[in-house]
Order: C-alpha cells, then sequence, then structure tokens
C-alpha cells in the first residue's frame, strides 16, 4: 500500500540506530522546510507546531500544543465556515488530502493569505491529520493588483492576437485593436464610428442582424461567419461575442474573431479530392463498348480537375506523332501543343508549371502530361495545357492524377483495340475474311428496317458453287479452301459499297443488295458475277473452272422478313441448280417472266433504234392573248412495224435505263431543227421549236457542244430553240442543274422547266435557274373547272412566275373553260388538243397553211 | 473609448483559454475557457506553475514565450496541452505582458484551441495519401487483370484499416470469391465469408457502399446473425461497369471499428470498385478474344487454330516419349442434304447434337474439333495400340445411330472417319493430317458410314490427275 518512496522506506524503521536516524532527519526538515509544519491528533488537537510554523503565523509551539484551531484565533472570521467543512472532510475520511487558501490571523493581529495542504495519515487504529502551511499574500497581492486593476485588461484587449471590437448598443464599432485592423484591412479611422454592417457581405447580412439581437438581450454565442474586407476579399472567420453588462445593463458587447481561413482551405481541398474521387468514378464506370466516349470524358475531368484549357491524346505510331483525341476549352481555343512538349511527355511524365511561351498566345505557358502503355509497349501521350501560367505549382497529387488518366486512357484504347478484334473474330468467317453468317442477319435486319420506312427494295443474291464438293474431295481441302477464298474475292468484287457478300458456310455465300433500283440491278450483278466466276482460277498450280447458281429474292415482294427471304433465296437458288445449274432465278415466277419480257422489250428497242423506227411529230402551241402560233413542241414517237404508233410513256423508261436516250435525244434534236429550218425557209419564220432533254442527256458532260453542233449543221438560229427538262430532273442535282443550265444558256437558246408543280421546287433554287418559262404539269390544268385547288395551284403558279419575271405555258389544254380560265390569268401560251394534237411533220405543214396568217 | 469595466468581460468571456500569471509563470486566475479547456477549476490551477499544463517536452518554448513578454515582447508559438484526462491538445500561444504603470505587472498566457485545424490538415493529408495510393496502383500499366485485382485488394485492406478484402462474383443466388487479400492469413477468410448470401446480395443490389461499424450493434446484430458471424465491421460495394453488374468489392476485418466509416472511405471504396470493373471488362475481353479465336462459335468445339496447336504439341510429346497418337478425320455423309432441306438452323442444330455425341465418345485428355462445314477431327494423344482409335472410331458410329430430333422431324446423321497413327502413318503433322483425310476418303468411297486406318495402298487424290 505504502508508495515505493525512498521517504517510506526511510521511515519504516523498526531498529534503534535506524529510529535515532529518522528522528535526526525529521526534525532537520522541520527546521529548513519552506512550509510550516502542524500535526494535528485524532481530536484536532495540535501535537506538532514546526518552527516555521511559528514564523508565519506568530504563534509558537507553546502557545498553541494541547489546543483545537478554534481555540485561539487561527482562521479569518469570514473563511472559518469552509475550513471547518474542509476539516471534517478530512476527518470523516470522505477525503485523504486537501488543499485550501484562506485568511489567517498571526499573533500580533494581521490577515495573512496563506495556503493548506492537510493529509489524513493513519496509524494503527488511530489516525491524525498533517498539514503543511505557505504564506501566499504577497502572490496574492500580486492577483488582486493584477484583477481588481481595470488597466491591466486593457493589455488583453490592445495585444489580443485575435481581432476584437467593441460594438454599442447601435450596433457601431467603438474600438478594435490592432488585430481587427489587420483582419478588416481597414484603418483605425475608418473603422471607428462605422456600422459593424460594413463587414458582411449582402448574403451574411440576415444572418449578423440576428446575432446583434441576440446579444442585445445578454446573449453571447460563438459561430462561423464570413466577412468582407476592404480590399472586397472574403474571409471566413469564427467569432464569439460577449454583451457588456454594466450596472445590470447591457452596454454593448464584445466580438472576438479569429481568421480560420486556413481551416477553411483544407476543407474545401478535402471536399473537392472526395469530388474528384466521385468524378473519376463516373468516369471509370462509363460502358467500355465506345472507347471515344471515355477518353473524351477522361480528358474533359483533366482538365476541369487540373483547370487547363486542353487536353490532347497522341499516338507514337508516326513522327511527329499522330493526334488521336483533343478536348479544347473556351479560354484554349487558339492554344498548339509544341512537339517538344509532346515529346517530352511522351518518354516519361512532364509537368510544367510556367513556360515562356511565344510571342503569339498561341503556345500554352503551362503543361502538365505523361505517357500512356499498353501491355508492355508504349502507345502514346496524354497532355494537358493551359493558356495562363499556374498560380501554384503541380502538387504531387496532380502528377498521380495524371499518371491515373494515362492508364485510364491507355486501359479504354486496349479496350478499344481488344473490340475490334472481338468484332472482326466474331463477325467476319476466318477463311476468306468475308462477313460472317451473324454480321450478315445483323445487317440484313438492318437493311430491312430502313427499306421498310423509306419503301426501298432489297435484294437478297443466294450463291452456291456446282459441284464444290468434288473439288474438296478430290483436290483436298487445302486446295477447296484456296477456291473459296478466290470465290470470295471476286465476289466482292463485284459489289458496291453498300452491298454486303457472306459466306454462310462451306461453299455458300449469300449477298444483299440495299436499295435496289428494280430486279434489274439483281439481274445485272447475277450475270456479272457469272462472269467474273467463269474466269479460270489458279490454285495449287493448277488452272480450276468454277460455276455457281444464283437464286435471288426480293423484298417486300419475296417475303417480309430475313428468315424467308434467306429461305426464298435459298429456294431459288435450288431452281437454278434443277435448270442445269451455273444460271440465276428469281424465287416470283412471275418476276422471272416480266424480267424476260423486259429484256425482249428492251432488245426490241436497241433494234428500232438500230432501224430508225422512231418518228418525231410536232405539237402546236398558242401564244397569248393574240392566239398566234408561237412554236412547236417536238415529241418522240415509235412506229412499231407490228404494234404501230407507240407513245414515250411505254419506252421513255427503257430508253433511260439503256442508255439510248442519248444518240436517240440527240437524233430527235437534228430532226426537228432540221425540220423548223425547213418551215422557217417556207415563210413560218417567227416559229419557235421545243425540245425536251432528260435526265441523262443532262449528266452528258458534252451536251451544250453536241447541241452547238447540231444548230450550226441544221443552220437553225439558237434563239429559236426551246430546251424543256422537267421540274424533278431539275432538282434532283441542283448544282448539275444550274451549271448545266448555264452552259446551255450561254449558247443562246432559252430553257423552261416542265411538268412543273410534280416536284418540291424551293423558291430559292427556281430564282438560281437560269430559266425563261415555266410550263405547269397537265394534272393541274386537267383539274380547271371541277378542282378548286387547282385553280388555287395554277393562279398562283402564274403570278408567281410573272413576279420572277418567267414566261408560263399550260399544257393539256383540252376545254374551252380551262383556255377562259387561263387566259382570264394571262397565262403566256397554251398547247393541248383543244387546238391541236400531235401532229407528224406532213399534217402539220397542212394544218398551219391554212390556219395561221404568216407574220 | 471602452469603459475599463467592460474590459473584465473580455478576459471572463474570452473563447480562448486564458491565464493571468506572475512573469515566473505561478498562475494567478484563469478564465472560463482554460478551465473547459483542461478540465481543472480555478481553484486547482491556481498558484501552479502554467508550466504544469504543458507536455514537458514544450516547456522550454513556452517558457521563452514567457521570458519574452516579460521583456514587452509579444510571441506566438504552437504547442501542447495536456488536460485532466492526459489527453493533448493542440494550442496556438500568446505571451502578453500586462502593463500596469508602465512596469509589466504579469503576464495573459493566451492558448487557442487549434485542434480543429490540426485535424482537418491531419485528414486531409491523411486522404490524399490514400487516394495517391489508390491512384498510384490504379496508374500501374503493365499488370495483367488478376495482379491488378490483388494489388487493389491488398491496398485496399491497408487504405481502410480491414483485415481481409475479397472479390465476389454473384450469379444466380451463389456466391464465388475470385480473388483474396488478407493481412494476417486465409484461413481468416473462410470463417469470415461464411454464412454470406444474404449480405453480398444486399451489396450487390445497392447502389452505395454499404458499411457496417459494429455488427453487434447495427441493425444486423439484431437476429442472432452477429453472433454465427466471424466478422464485426464491414464496407464493401458492388462491381459495376456501363451496365453491367459483376458481383461485390468486401473488405471486412474481425474487431469493430474504432472510428466509424467515413464519408471518404465510401467513396474510396467506389473508387476501388470502379478500378476492379475495368479490370473484370479488361479479363473478360480477354477470355472472349480467346474463345473467338479458338473455338467454334457454333458448337464450342475447338476450332482449326487450336486444334492444330494441340497436335503439334501432341506429336512432339509422342517423339520425347516414343508413344503412338490417333488422328481421326470426320466427315459427315449427308449433312448438305439437311441444310438444304431444312435449312440452317436446323443444320446448326444437327452440328451441335453431334458435337456433343463425338465429346460424350473420347476421354477428357483428347480433343475434338471442328475444322468447318460438317468435318470434325479427333486428337487422341495417348493411344497403346491402333486398335484403341479403331474402338473409338466405331464407338462415334454408333453413338451418332440415333435419329437426331430437329424441330419437328429427325434425321439420322453418319459420318466417314479416317485414321492415321503417329508415327506409323507420318511423323508430322502434315503427314499426318494428309493421310487421314486420304483415309476418310477411302471409307466415303468404300460406302460411308465407316471407318478407314490410313495404308500406303490407299489411292492419294484420284480426280487429281
Amino acid at each position: 500500500m505504502t508508495p515505493p518512496s525512498p521517504t517510506g522506506d526511510f521511515l519504516q524503521v523498526h531498529s534503534a540506530p535506524d529510529r535515532a536516524a529518522a528522528a535526526a532527519f525529521l526534525s532537520a526538515h522541520l527546521a529548513h522546510s519552506p512550509l510550516g509544519v502542524i500535526h494535528w491528533d485524532d481530536q484536532f488537537r495540535i501535537t506538532l507546531w514546526s518552527g516555521r510554523a511559528a514564523e508565519i503565523l506568530g504563534w509558537t509551539h507553546e502557545d498553541v500544543a494541547g489546543k483545537t484551531m478554534l481555540e485561539f484565533p487561527l482562521v479569518h472570521a469570514d473563511d472559518i465556515a469552509r475550513v471547518v467543512d474542509a476539516r471534517r472532510q478530512l476527518f470523516s475520511g470522505e477525503l485523504l488530502s486537501n488543499r485550501s487558501i484562506n485568511r489567517n490571523y498571526t499573533k500580533d493581529g494581521r490577515v495573512i493569505h496563506c495556503q493548506w495542504f492537510n493529509s489524513y495519515v493513519r496509524t494503527g487504529t488511530s489516525f491524525s491529520v498533517l498539514s503543511l502551511v505557505e504564506d501566499i499574500t504577497e502572490q496574492q497581492q500580486t492577483q488582486a493588483q493584477l484583477l481588481h486593476n481595470e488597466q491591466s485588461f486593457r493589455a488583453l484587449f490592445d495585444n489580443n492576437p485575435d481581432s476584437v471590437c467593441s460594438i454599442d448598443m447601435q450596433g457601431r464599432i467603438l474600438a478594435a485593436n490592432r488585430a481587427a485592423l489587420a483582419l478588416t484591412g481597414y484603418s483605425e479611422d475608418e473603422l471607428i464610428g462605422s456600422g459593424f454592417q460594413r463587414l458582411f457581405p449582402a448574403g451574411e447580412l440576415a444572418r449578423a442582424y440576428a446575432r446583434f439581437a441576440e446579444l442585445l438581450s445578454g446573449v453571447g454565442a460563438t459561430y462561423e461567419m464570413t466577412i468582407v474586407r476592404k480590399n472586397g476579399s472574403l474571409l471566413p472567420i469564427t467569432s464569439t461575442t460577449t454583451p457588456i453588462i454594466l450596472d445590470g445593463k447591457v452596454s454593448g458587447a464584445f466580438a472576438v474573431s479569429k481568421d480560420i481561413s486556413e481551416r477553411h482551405a483544407s476543407d474545401t481541398l478535402l471536399h473537392a479530392q472526395r469530388d474528384q474521387i466521385r468524378k473519376l468514378c463516373v468516369v471509370a464506370t462509363m460502358p467500355a463498348d465506345i472507347p471515344e466516349k471515355h477518353i473524351d470524358a477522361t480528358l474533359r475531368l483533366g482538365l476541369e480537375l487540373l483547370g487547363l484549357d486542353v487536353a490532347a491524346v497522341y499516338s507514337n505510331d508516326d513522327i511527329p506523332r499522330t493526334l488521336k483525341f483533343i478536348v479544347v476549352s473556351n479560354a484554349g481555343g487558339s492554344l498548339r501543343l509544341p512537339e517538344a512538349l509532346v515529346q517530352a511527355a511522351g518518354s516519361d511524365a512532364a509537368a510544367y508549371d510556367s513556360l515562356p511561351g511565344a510571342d503569339g498566345i498561341d503556345e500554352p505557358r503551362t503543361f502538365i502530361g505523361g505517357p500512356i502503355d499498353i501491355g508492355s509497349s508504349r502507345y502514346g501521350v496524354v497532355c494537358f495545357a493551359g493558356a495562363r501560367e499556374r498560380p501554384d505549382a503541380y502538387s504531387t497529387m496532380d502528377r498521380d492524377l495524371v499518371s491515373l488518366m494515362c492508364a485510364l486512357i491507355g486501359s479504354a484504347i486496349e479496350r478499344g483495340q481488344s473490340h475490334r478484334r472481338l468484332n472482326t473474330l466474331a463477325f467476319t468467317d476466318s477463311l476468306t475474311g468475308l462477313p460472317n453468317r451473324t454480321l450478315f442477319h445483323d445487317r440484313l435486319e438492318q437493311s430491312l428496317a430502313s427499306a421498310l420506312r423509306n419503301r426501298e427494295r432489297v435484294a437478297l443474291v443466294f450463291l452456291d458453287l456446282d459441284h464444290f464438293k468434288d473439288i474438296n474431295d478430290s483436290l483436298g481441302h487445302a486446295v477447296g479452301d484456296q477456291l473459296l477464298q478466290a470465290v470470295g474475292e471476286r465476289l466482292r468484287r463485284c459489289l458496291r459499297q453498300s452491298d454486303t457478300v457472306a459466306r454462310m458456310g462451306g461453299d455458300e455465300f449469300i449477298m444483299l443488295l440495299p436499295n435496289i433500283g428494280d430486279e434489274g440491278d439483281a439481274v445485272t450483278l447475277a450475270q456479272k458475277i457469272l462472269e467474273a466466276l467463269a474466269e479460270p482460277f489458279f490454285l495449287d498450280g493448277h488452272e480450276q473452272y468454277s460455276t455457281a447458281s444464283i437464286g435471288v429474292s426480293i423484298f417486300p415482294d419475296d417475303g417480309d422478313d430475313a428468315q424467308t427471304l434467306v429461305k426464298n433465296a435459298d429456294i431459288a437458288m435450288y431452281r437454278a441448280k434443277d435448270r442445269g445449274r451455273n444460271g440465276y432465278t428469281f424465287f416470283t415466277h412471275e418476276l422471272n417472266a416480266q424480267v424476260a419480257s423486259r429484256v425482249a422489250f428492251e432488245t426490241r428497242l436497241r433494234r428500232a433504234v438500230q432501224r430508225d423506227e422512231f418518228c418525231v411529230h410536232y405539237q402546236p402551241i398558242i401564244a397569248l392573248p393574240l392566239g398566234r402560233l408561237a412554236s412547236v413542241e417536238a415529241l418522240l414517237r415509235w412506229e412499231d412495224p407490228e404494234l404501230g404508233l407507240i407513245y414515250p410513256e411505254r419506252f421513255i423508261a427503257s430508253l433511260e435505263h439503256t442508255g439510248l436516250i442519248i444518240p436517240l435525244g440527240m437524233a430527235v434534236l437534228r430532226t426537228a431543227s432540221r425540220q423548223l429550218s425547213e418551215w422557217h425557209d417556207a415563210g413560218f419564220s417567227g416559229l419557235r421549236l421545243a425540245v425536251n432533254l432528260s435526265a441523262r442527256q443532262l449528266h452528258n458532260p458534252n451536251l451544250a457542244t453536241e447541241i452547238m453542233n447540231v444548230l450550226s449543221a441544221t443552220g437553225l438560229d439558237p434563239r429559236y430553240l426551246e430546251l424543256e427538262i422537267t421540274e424533278t430532273v431539275a432538282m434532283s442535282d441542283v448544282n448539275l442543274s444550274i451549271q448545266v443550265l448555264r452552259a446551255l444558256k450561254s449558247l443562246g437558246v432559252s430553257m423552261s422547266v416542265d411538268d412543273f408543280g410534280t416536284g418540291y421546287s424551293s423558291l430559292a433554287y427556281l430564282r438560281r435557274f437560269p430559266i425563261d418559262k415555266l410550263k405547269i404539269d397537265r394534272s393541274f390544268i386537267a383539274g380547271l373547272g371541277s378542282d378548286q385547288d387547282d385553280a388555287t395551284i395554277v393562279s398562283t403558279v402564274v403570278g408567281m412566275a410573272h413576279s420572277l419575271h418567267l414566261g408560263v405555258i399550260a399544257e393539256g389544254v383540252e376545254t374551252q373553260e380551262q383556255f377562259d380560265f387561263l387566259r382570264e390569268l394571262e397565262c403566256d401560251e397554251v398547247q393541248g388538243h383543244l387546238f391541236s394534237a400531235a401532229l407528224s411533220p406532213e399534217d402539220f405543214a397542212q394544218k398551219i397553211a391554212g390556219w395561221v396568217c404568216p407574220a | 473609448m471602452i469603459d475599463e469595466k467592460a474590459l473584465r468581460s473580455l478576459y471572463e468571456h474570452h473563447a480562448d483559454a486564458i491565464a493571468v500569471c506572475n512573469e515566473d509563470g505561478i498562475i494567478q486566475s484563469v478564465n472560463g475557457a482554460l478551465e473547459r479547456l483542461v478540465g481543472y477549476d480555478a481553484n486547482e490551477l491556481f498558484g501552479r506553475n502554467y508550466n504544469s499544463l504543458l507536455l514537458e517536452r514544450e516547456i522550454p518554448k513556452v517558457r521563452a514565450a514567457f521570458l519574452d513578454a516579460a521583456h514587452g515582447i509579444v510571441r506566438d508559438v504552437e504547442t501542447l496541452l495536456v488536460d485532466r484526462q492526459g489527453r493533448h491538445i493542440d494550442v496556438e500561444f500568446d505571451a502578453i505582458p500586462i502593463v500596469l504603470d508602465d512596469v509589466i505587472g504579469g503576464i495573459y498566457a493566451v492558448a487557442r484551441d487549434i485542434s480543429r485545424l490540426k485535424h482537418a490538415i491531419s485528414a486531409l493529408r491523411e486522404q490524399e495519401d490514400r487516394i495517391r495510393s489508390l491512384y498510384m496502383i490504379a496508374a500501374t500499366q503493365n499488370k495483367t487483370p488478376d495482379q491488378q485485382i490483388d494489388e487493389l485488394l491488398q491496398v485496399g485492406c491497408r487504405l481502410l484499416g480491414m483485415e481481409t478484402g475479397f472479390i465476389s462474383h454473384v450469379n444466380s443466388g451463389a456466391l464465388k470469391i475470385t480473388h483474396v487479400a488478407s493481412q494476417t492469413n486465409a484461413l481468416a477468410l473462410h470463417r469470415m465469408v461464411a454464412f454470406e448470401g444474404s449480405f453480398s446480395r444486399h451489396i450487390y443490389e445497392s447502389e452505395i457502399p454499404f458499411a457496417i461499424d459494429s455488427l453487434r450493434d447495427s441493425a444486423w446484430g439484431a437476429d442472432d446473425v452477429g453472433d454465427l458471424m466471424a466478422w464485426s465491421s464491414l464496407i464493401a460495394t458492388r462491381v459495376r461497369a456501363g451496365r453491367t453488374n459483376y458481383g461485390t468489392l468486401e473488405f471486412r476485418d474481425p474487431n469493430p471499428r474504432r472510428v466509424p466509416f467515413s464519408d471518404t472511405d465510401r467513396d474510396l471504396i467506389a473508387l476501388m470498385s470502379s478500378f476492379v470493373a475495368t479490370e473484370i471488362q479488361r479479363e473478360r475481353t480477354e477470355q472472349q478474344l480467346d474463345q473467338l479465336a479458338y473455338y467454334d462459335a457454333l458448337t464450342k468445339l475447338p476450332n482449326r487454330t487450336l486444334f492444330n496447336d494441340r497436335l503439334n504439341h501432341a506429336v512432339s510429346a509422342a517423339k520425347r516419349t516414343a508413344k503412338n497418337l490417333a488422328l481421326l478425320f470426320l466427315d459427315l455423309d449427308n449433312f448438305k442434304a439437311v441444310n438444304d432441306e431444312l435449312g440452317h438452323d436446323a443444320g446448326d442444330l444437327l452440328l451441335r447434337v453431334v458435337a456433343d455425341r463425338l465429346r460424350s465418345c473420347v476421354r477428357a485428355s483428347d480433343t475434338v474439333a471442328r475444322l468447318g462445314g460438317d468435318e470434325f477431327t479427333i486428337l487422341l494423344p495417348e493411344i497403346r495400340s491402333p486398335d484403341d482409335a479403331g474402338e473409338t472410331a466405331q464407338k462415334i458410329i454408333t453413338a451418332l445411330g440415333p435419329p437426331i430430333k430437329l424441330g419437328e422431324t429427325e434425321r439420322q446423321v453418319t459420318t466417314s472417319i479416317g485414321i492415321s497413327i503417329y508415327p506409323s502413318d507420318g511423323h508430322s503433322v502434315m503427314l499426318l493430317m494428309k493421310h487421314a483425310d486420304i483415309a476418310m476418303y477411302s471409307a466415303k468411297q468404300q460406302g460411308r458410314n465407316r471407318f478407314a486406318v490410313f495404308d500406303t495402298n490407299m489411292a492419294e487424290a484420284p480426280a487429281k490427275a
């Protein structure tokens, strides 16, 4: 129980010599201790009163031995109750020791301040109390002097490390210490007398007033606020307010404030770091299938987190490196990344807080970047740059972030590469490199969906090599594989870019032709393929021949889903096999018939051109208001020896399709020009000629030259020639149309737009076309008198044409009513059966002879 | 001017802890803030030296400030007080001289508690260190996904102060641990993941990180589960990238958390999880690439590339050990008709069934591969005698016997098999393949649905002439 102190051991004495030594020790201690020592027995009577105690208190041992402390005037009357209470606690054993400061009387009646240390001492079954006493009167006087002299608090105000302001009841600042001036940035003159309001930004004022109201009611508090310094900067502070209470009334307040911007800055940074992690999480967990998006998001985040302007990824493929991605902020618009910086970052991470920049503004003033590794090879570089120098150096955190971004971007690029490889493996046939069945079905579905929306037709061409198994069995698989590869390559060359050829497995290939014009396109392809395969193959040093059977199905005619279309193309292919192979068949029998008849028709058409079975008829055009014969339109007719006269509606499309229109069109122009020259010579000198140009002709780059040649050969003055193109043709390629029309116009001929109203002209284009006339489509004229809409359209077109200074012709005029209406509108010219049908040159000459007054 | 009386309240109500001392540092008086800060009352402090409130080693520094103050100089030092409970308190200390009638009569010892600032700064430093160590792992660019995940787990254990970390793959309710890291031993892990289902499922379905500071004190502890678990604290999140959930990332510890999990802890585990997800994606992609590069997509059998590789290996091994191996070349006899008559879907189904039956006829150490179309090869790397190959071939012919159901119809498919044996039919892979092909052709010639072992009299490619 006894603490192992040297004194304790020393006092635990048993032998007589020891006892003597202990007594000597104690008496020396009692004589020299700075504290007085007093011992009280269990009745609280004094048994020991040391010399030092006598010096302090004046009383000697002899004066007080055997007395209790109440039996002589020892304790100051005002402190006696407290001392008695402390003694009771000690004697009852509640406390083993206590310390008290109280006033005592000396023997000569002075009052002194003493500090008492009292200890409970147990000896066997009895106990006693040992007290040590110290005179602290002098100290107490210092304290009293310090605490009761209000001057001393002045120092606390003046030298306080915190800002201290005193405020009166009106909120005016009465006094401010040096720290307050430093905190706010104001001088004493500026601050004293002004309201506390000037120290708070608008957003904090409401809170500041609330605090002030609390203060006036006598409640102080500590809170965090933001103040605005003289220079306008904001500063977070913590402020403790204390009401000043004088004579029981609140007379003002102190506000003690500390700058806590350092803590705020670290809190802000703490939050910024967490924000950084969260944003990285978002970027890092983006779907991996589109690496470009991933990289873009990473670069953008980098710019945001680093506060920079340009982020870029370069690959090391070439020197100089290739720019793969770039993200630029508004401020970084014109920044260029010098090759030297990119190179530095490409070999090892590099960071430059501030760069000298170039004369212009297009060199970055700060730069940080690092290399991208993929696997064990170096892929390229990630760079970040800013248009302004950096206020602080890049932190280690910034550098680590950049390394991380290099890794994230590297990983995205790697995954992109893997995905491309995966796609290649998953969607191509490894033998031929063609799309495989999976990819083909995907493309087919896509094409069908698009065809359905746009009302287009799609052809599926199924191909199976004839007798392939024999080659495989006889020459071995290796040779068979070579043949398949060669066939795949030839098929690929037969197709357009937008078509797909896939290997379905074995010796089967399938082709997808989206947006075909008509079955003819599929026929053309099938023939092309058969021709291509007819060429010999050189396999393993041997010349081999291979043929194929082809089946064709057409969407939507032969099925509206992929499965049906493939099945039907397959079935069609078998029919081709049945018919003796090396040929093609359509799934639809009627189509086979139609295609056959069309091919036959085209053959006849070719023959008709060769045999010169075409002739030109002429329809008069009447000028209003006088009703004079103004011009004639040359119209093509086919006189088949068996079928008789055939009108253009039946054969124009085939002429266009076969390209026969080009020579034939020029022949028509030549015939009609020669005819008109004859009529001019015959006295109809003012008569003009209108001739149609087709789309195919318009694409002929020599058109203008050829027309000029015809005119000079036939002696027709260009001003009598009027060329017509349909609105649909004109609008299908506006730029080409304008170019061609200008070229023709420069010959001196006039131009008109035919079938006007059937296409979708924009007024803007119409104005740019160098044309002279619009010919309103016959369908609108037919409606005149019965359809109010048509009447409106026609009058609108006439009005519009006139306002553009264009002439207007109405074709297909058949009734007097229509004619009256058009005359009323001041339509410039009319044409139609009401006046005359198209006539052979002989009939025409006869008709005008009796009809028109020569000019 | 301030009423001098008013200044007393500045002292008494000052937010900073102030002691009035004499020039020796003996405390004469203290304000309420000091009593509250150190936990002693004014009486206890009276007469003590201010040094007794300081950490031992801080005394000289503060004494110097006192001395300066005694000469009228205000000094500002950072130091540490010790409160009644022995806790250290970071303070900024000022000794301000008290000038009475132009004589320094005492010193204000002003201590401002800066522990919040210190805490904020150390929290910042700690958080930065943690984030950076995570970045550094993720920024390593040349590790395999497995290595990268293991490192993330190890760093995770350290950063979060947890004993064990693991990645689980959750699939149809079953939990499979794919990666583990442990500060101590793996044995602890087994106990820690026992009775798992509900927790991992919960974590897997939760969009945000999930943390338990003390299992017993949590809602989970109420239903006796806590007693069964070998862990007390946990922090975990699901592993998700893009639109795919992969599983969970979890850290567990046998002890309750001394400091509760912070928001930063949650953010860190979320970031770790996204890095893990990226690595898992990488791993999956690599697996898919392997699958596509080396396996036939339709039947999942090894493809020509993988077969050639295995055959090469097997031939070298057979050379070394002087053993026989057999190569079987199969071609279905009437497959084309199925494709032509029933369509490709039916043909595909049939090929899959055939592949399954072939697989069932061989041992695990043998390889069945699809070369393309209706051609299969089988490698028997260890045969005792050439007859073994014949047995296997016959087994296959028998296995293909039963008709195969294709939608509403049934088809029977037969095969012709050619066999070549190493070393008797060739020492090279090329020769073995060629001879097996020739033998297969011979089987076809003999009437199909049979096997033939190569012999030198067989006609070599009859149509080639």
